[in-house]
């Protein structure tokens, strides 16, 4: 029997949200940045929600963020043609790396030395952090504005998704793509799974799963609306996602069934991330809220608390109830 | 019956003041280093003299801000603009200005707020022996920014100055002398 499920919701942006990411698990939790085209990209303690800090000095709509894996950096990318880091401890800028065109997208290796950018100028580009006055390593090739760009095979390659609709796979020491995925649309957005080497891809109302290496399709599944950004579980038995229709989808990775949908957002679902151990996802929208949304619903976890019939009948003052999903929060 | 979730509290919202990334978090405590690097002396002495001109610096800096209250200053920003404002007060990360009756080339905005990482320099007039002044017998500072314009003459009337941001080189004129501060990242 499945449980209504109310999300928590994250105020404080106030345009939409197009991009999150989470970092790995630190000994202090898991942390969110959230990218908004109000310029201000946020960053939350991951399991609560709570605001921990803005990162202030781009002076245009943040496109892309993300974290590395110990959340002691942050990168965003903005629509005033640079890309920042940030110490992600402290909120200070660290480095400004100028572009010639709005940047999208922007990606840490794993030890966080190297970043990698894409954008409307069509060139991916590598900057080594440690030497940020170098000129990046640039990856020319795609023929229109570049959505996403990721590090996958341990940071040996580059799986980017442009506007041109191709997906194209690159080795980062060789100029011409290793691999290209060619489609009939724009793809919407792109997820790499490192475990089980999976990429995820959606399009239009589809969302399908290639093997990263050699961009083999594994399954599509297809959903009733168009498909903004979906993520597979951790531990790959779930897939989320989010579009058009403002509810979030949850399916069954093994057997393609749509298990749930959820009403909550008031816009469209810009962005949906799976949490590093799986027990939550957090969704961004147009309505300029994140909500975060418990992936076994009515388990203790992070704010939410698991509450067993007998104590419904007693009073007990430190559990509040949830406002139903049709009143603003 | 479908049994509702229920939830602790609300996830917290940001502070209206300031940009968060709290001090005394332990993950701050832990994990960030002091934000004033030093020139790297090992000598304590020599560490102690850096840290009184560090501490001096900052003083300075923000009785500046208390004396250009209300005055009229002139900034130079990027791409040649030179504009002139009433000063109101700066922001607590000094990332903006709040300013009055700014004059723009299109007209005057009767309040406004400047970007303080658009500015260059700034000027203003000081009155002579004001009493905040006196124990320091500070006739004028000089600072710049990235750029060091060694061409600017200190004058008892008129003091230049820029929003001391990330990374700065100083020369500050004492006296009538001249100490030349390691560059570096000093946030003063």
């Amino acid at each position: 029997m499945a449980m209504r499920q109310t999300p928590l919701t994250c105020s404080g942006h106030t345009r939409p949200v197009v991009d999150l990411a989470f970092s790995g698990i630190t000994p202090f939790g898991y942390f969110l940045i959230s990218a908004c085209k109000d310029g201000k990209p946020m960053l939350r303690q991951g399991d609560t929600g709570d605001w921990i800090g803005t990162f202030l000095g781009h002076k245009g709509a943040v496109w892309g963020a993300t974290l590395n894996t110990d959340a002691t950096k942050a990168a965003t990318a903005a629509a005033d043609f640079t890309a920042k880091v940030w110490d992600a401890v402290s909120g200070a800028e660290v480095l400004t790396l100028a572009h010639k065109h709005i940047v999208k997208s922007v990606h840490f290796t794993k030890d966080s030395n190297c970043l990698l950018t894409g954008g409307n100028d069509k060139v991916i580009r590598i900057y080594d952090l440690n030497q940020p006055e170098e000129a990046p390593q640039e990856i020319p090739g795609h023929t229109a504005s570049i959505k996403r760009a990721l590090w996958c095979h341990d940071d040996k390659h580059i799986l980017s998704a442009s506007e041109d609709r191709t997906v194209r796979l690159w080795d980062r020491n060789i100029p011409e793509a290793v691999k290209t995925l060619s489609f009939d649309t724009s793809v919407s957005s792109m997820e790499y799974l490192a475990d089980g080497d999976v990429v995820l891809i959606t399009y239009g109302k589809t969302i399908a799963f290639y093997n990263a290496h050699s961009l083999e399709l594994i399954k599509t599944i297809v959903t009733p609306a168009n498909i903004h950004s979906a993520s597979l579980h951790p531990e790959k038995d779930f897939i989320v996602a989010g579009g058009d229709d403002f509810k979030l989808y949850k399916y069954d990775y093994g057997t393609s069934e749509e298990l749930e949908s959820y009403k909550g957002h008031f816009g469209p679902v810009h962005c949906v991330r799976f949490s590093p151990d799986g027990e939550l996802y957090a969704s961004g929208s147009e309505d300029g809220t994140l909500r975060l949304w418990q992936t076994a619903v009515g388990k203790t976890y992070g704010l939410w608390k698991c509450v067993l019939p007998e104590d419904l009948v007693s009073e007990n003052p430190e559990l509040i109830y949830p406002v139903p999903a049709e009143i603003k929060a | 019956m479908k049994t509702p979730v229920c939830v602790v509290r609300l996830p917290r919202g940001p502070d209206p003041h300031g940009r968060g990334f709290d001090p005394t978090s332990p993950r701050y405590l832990a994990l960030c280093p002091s934000s004033l690097s030093t020139s790297g002396e090992a000598d304590p002495v020599a560490l102690r003299a850096e840290q009184r001109a560090r501490a001096m610096m900052r003083e300075r800096f923000l009785r500046c801000l208390i004396s250009m209250a209300n005055k009229k200053i002139q900034f130079l920003m990027y791409e040649r603009v030179t504009v002139a404002a009433v000063f109101g007060a700066s922001d607590i990360d000094v990332l903006n200005f709040q300013v009055s009756d700014l004059q723009t080339p299109i007209g005057v905005q009767t309040e406004a707020l400047i970007r303080c990482q658009d500015v260059i320099s700034y000027s203003f007039d000081m009155e002579l022996q004001p009493p905040v002044y006196n124990q320091l017998s500070l006739p004028s500072v000089c600072c710049t920014g990235r750029a060091l314009q060694r061409g600017c003459t200190p004058s008892q009337r008129t003091c230049v100055l820029v929003p001391v941001l990330f990374d700065l080189s100083m020369e500050t004129v004492i006296n009538g002398g001249v100490i030349h501060l390691p560059s570096g990242h000093a946030r003063v």
